[in-house]
């Protein structure tokens, strides 16, 4: 199966003063096209890191992300935001959203960043938002939606722009159980029926466990997850 | 935000109109009553005799020379209002100053301005500002003495507006200066001056009109600097305002820009918008402090007047004026310390990587480490402020720059002592939320079942974060 992501020898190592802390060591993997791809770790493991340096959000210590056929770790900050912004879509654990900007306007945003004209831009966003079962509540901010209604919203931004990759942070990590599976449930079915590539972090072997692919992050390696509960 | 860029601008315009219009007034005003002089002939605090003028006058027919006598009176009415006594001999004024003009409204017994003691002819501004006609009389003080003039009569070019005009003999009857001038005008050749001068008399001096505009930038060459100090001063200020406003506006905001780099916009893009966005805010904050400043220098010409009245000339202005100077002033200052105070933020917030623009805490890390030695650069440039203080001696500038440098240099102190004083204050914060609670766990401990370890843990913790609270409010 064709990769869509591949990490070369990817590491990450914080500085802070005299000490070093490694984050990511020396990581190679492919992450197949078209799949659900868990990474699980415990709390501090270097799951969001990696997670960012896949989407060139943050910058690798050594190594290099490639995405397709392109560079991402070569690429200037500005290329990167491009390529970021056409093909990318992220779901963050804490949602993310602009509050001073309504729900029809947060979902639209990457496609008006795009290029898109707004009438256009709000289309795509209003069948987004009815497809995560949230029509109707287009002119509210995001302070009057619950967490759950949240994530969801953010779900929406990320594939508005039908992206060739997916990363999701945590998407649960802020929400209750219930709220967590049926959010889960909506992110994987609205993958899967476009045929996207999914990378998602978790704690949780619960929820790794529809994942195509399943990597554990153990001491800055990736390694296959044995769905031990950490 | 704009408020903040307002008031900073408002407080520069403010001081510049006050101050400009008092000097530009008292430049008319002494331009004016030089008129085609070109050289005066004054004495010493007694003045110059009467006698000189007669004997300049018989010397010689191709000088032309005018006996003036001047003073300063109060009105005891119109806010007591400092006005000067221009006593001249109309005869002898014509080739010297046009003071008459256009009559607007005269007794027409105008021989009285000759014969009667107390006329006086005032200007049309003075007239209308205080509802003056020919005919009613004013009491004044001179010195410990009231005394009652009257208006003859009201012209439209008076050369001061805050000028009495009488004729010589009048004036010197009113100031108690008879037989004395303070000054003889003369249009004179260069032989005549030679002239005159070989023939002065000891405590007498001649000089060229220009010498005496040179004399009187001089004496107000120190209070021009003051003003432009003090200028200065709130143009400091509202640079600090400006930049504040912005910085706190753009910091506030951080995360949004961190989301938005997040999903795709380029650094350069966000740069440009903060930027772009602090010259508009700052262009309509300038507009906003202008109006606020026109309104605020109506207050800060009353003192700039008074104090320049108290100590160097009479120059009374009603109105400060708003100079294409002072609004181009305003609209740099509100545009460009809001571009200035935009750029590090803008640049920081574009430059690193979107995680640490998402992450408050780098932020806060890097501030925490940087705010000793930028306290350090501090103390140093505030300890050079000092030291050039001190050894500014008279001169006026480098005392200004001095105190410059030291508020400068306080200013870099600033993050480093509110770090020491939320350490201080979390200290003695802790110290009284933990007495209180202490006697809240007092209270509750005598309640059976009551479990002590765990309340004191409790109320420690709490007392910890409340210190925190305060310490946070108060910085």
């Amino acid at each position: 199966m064709e990769s869509v992501v591949h990490i070369e020898h990817l590491s990450k190592v914080y500085e802070r003063g005299e000490e070093k802390s490694v984050v990511l060591d020396d990581l190679t993997v492919e992450f197949p096209s078209g799949q659900f791809t868990s990474i699980r770790g415990r709390s501090g493991s270097g799951k969001s890191t990696l997670l960012n340096l896949i989407a060139g959000i943050d910058e690798p210590t050594a190594g290099q992300v490639v995405i397709g056929d392109n560079g991402i770790s070569q690429m200037s900050p500005r290329d990167r935001a491009h390529f970021r912004r056409d093909n990318i879509g992220f779901v963050f654990q804490f949602f993310n959203l602009i509050p001073t900007l309504t729900v029809l306007e947060n979902v639209s945003l990457p496609s008006e960043l795009s290029g898109r004209s707004e009438a256009e831009s709000h289309e795509r966003a209003a069948r987004l938002i009815d497809q995560v079962g949230l029509s109707g509540r287009e002119p509210d901010y995001p302070d009057r939606l619950s967490g759950g209604e949240q994530q969801r919203i953010a779900i929406a931004r990320a594939l508005v722009e039908e992206p060739v990759l997916v990363l999701a942070d945590e998407p649960t990590g802020n929400l209750d159980r219930i709220t967590g599976e049926v959010v889960l449930s909506m992110l994987e079915d609205l993958i899967r029926e476009r045929g996207l590539t999914l990378i998602l972090a978790t704690h949780s072997h619960l929820i790794a466990q529809s994942a195509d692919q399943k990597w554990a992050l153990l001491d800055g390696k990736l390694v296959p997850d044995d769905e031990t509960p950490f | 935000m704009l408020a903040g860029l307002a008031l900073g601008v408002a407080v520069v315009t403010a001081i510049d109109m006050a101050s400009q219009s008092a000097l530009q007034s008292f430049e008319q005003s002494s331009e004016s009553l030089v008129g085609r002089t070109t050289h005066l002939v004054v004495g010493g605090p007694s003045g110059v005799p009467e006698e000189l003028y007669r004997e300049i006058r018989s010397a010689s027919g191709t000088i032309q020379a005018a006996p003036v006598v001047e003073g300063v009176v109060s009105t005891l009415a119109y806010e007591q209002r400092p006005l000067r006594i221009l006593g001249v001999d109309l005869f002898a004024e014509t080739p010297f100053r046009d003071h008459m003009g256009q009559g607007l409204a005269f007794d027409p017994d105008f021989q009285r301005f000759f014969t009667e003691p107390g006329m006086v002819i005032i200007g049309a501004e003075l007239a209308e500002a205080n509802s003056l006609e020919p005919g009613q009389t004013m009491t004044v003080q001179v010195d410990d003495r009231i005394e009652t003039i009257t208006i003859l009569g009201v012209v439209s070019t008076l050369v001061s507006s805050d000028v009495l005009l009488m004729d010589i003999a009048g004036a010197q009857e009113l100031l108690g200066v008879s037989g004395t001038l303070s000054r003889i005008d003369l249009i004179a050749s260069p032989e005549d001056v030679r002239a005159i001068e070989a023939r002065l008399p000891a405590g007498l001096t001649l000089l060229s009109s220009s010498e005496q505009r040179d004399t009187a930038e001089q004496l107000t060459s120190a209070f021009r600097l003051n003003l432009t100090a003090m200028s200065l001063l709130a143009l400091l200020v509202g640079v600090f305002l400006v930049y504040n406003t912005m910085t706190f506006s753009i910091l506030s905001r951080r995360r949004v820009f961190g989301i938005f780099r997040a999903l795709g916009v380029a650094g350069e893009q966000i740069f440009a918008q903060i930027v772009l966005e602090a010259a508009l805010v700052g262009f309509l904050g300038a507009l906003l402090g202008i109006l606020f400043g026109v309104l605020l220098a109506q207050f800060a010409l009353a003192l700039v007047t008074r104090t320049f009245n108290d100590f160097y000339f009479i120059s009374n202005v009603d109105e400060a004026i708003l100079s294409a100077t002072a609004v181009v002033k305003a609209i740099v200052l509100g545009v460009g310390a809001g571009v200035l105070a935009s750029i590090i933020p803008a640049l920081e917030a574009s430059r690193v990587p979107p995680v640490q623009v998402l992450r408050r805490s780098d932020l806060e890390q890097g501030a925490r480490l940087w705010a000793p030695r930028v306290g350090l650069i501090g103390l140093a440039v505030a300890a050079a402020g000092t030291i050039l203080f001190l050894l500014s001696d008279d001169s006026l500038p480098r005392t200004f720059l001095g105190i410059l440098v030291m508020v400068l240099g306080l200013a870099f102190m600033v993050p480093f002592a509110t770090q020491g004083f939320m350490r201080l204050f979390r200290s003695l914060s802790t110290r009284i939320h933990w007495r209180l609670a202490s006697e809240r766990q007092e209270y509750h401990a005598d309640r059976p079942g009551h479990r002590n370890s765990r309340t004191k843990h409790r109320v420690e913790t709490r007392a910890e974060r409340l210190g925190d609270a305060n310490a946070g409010a108060i910085a």
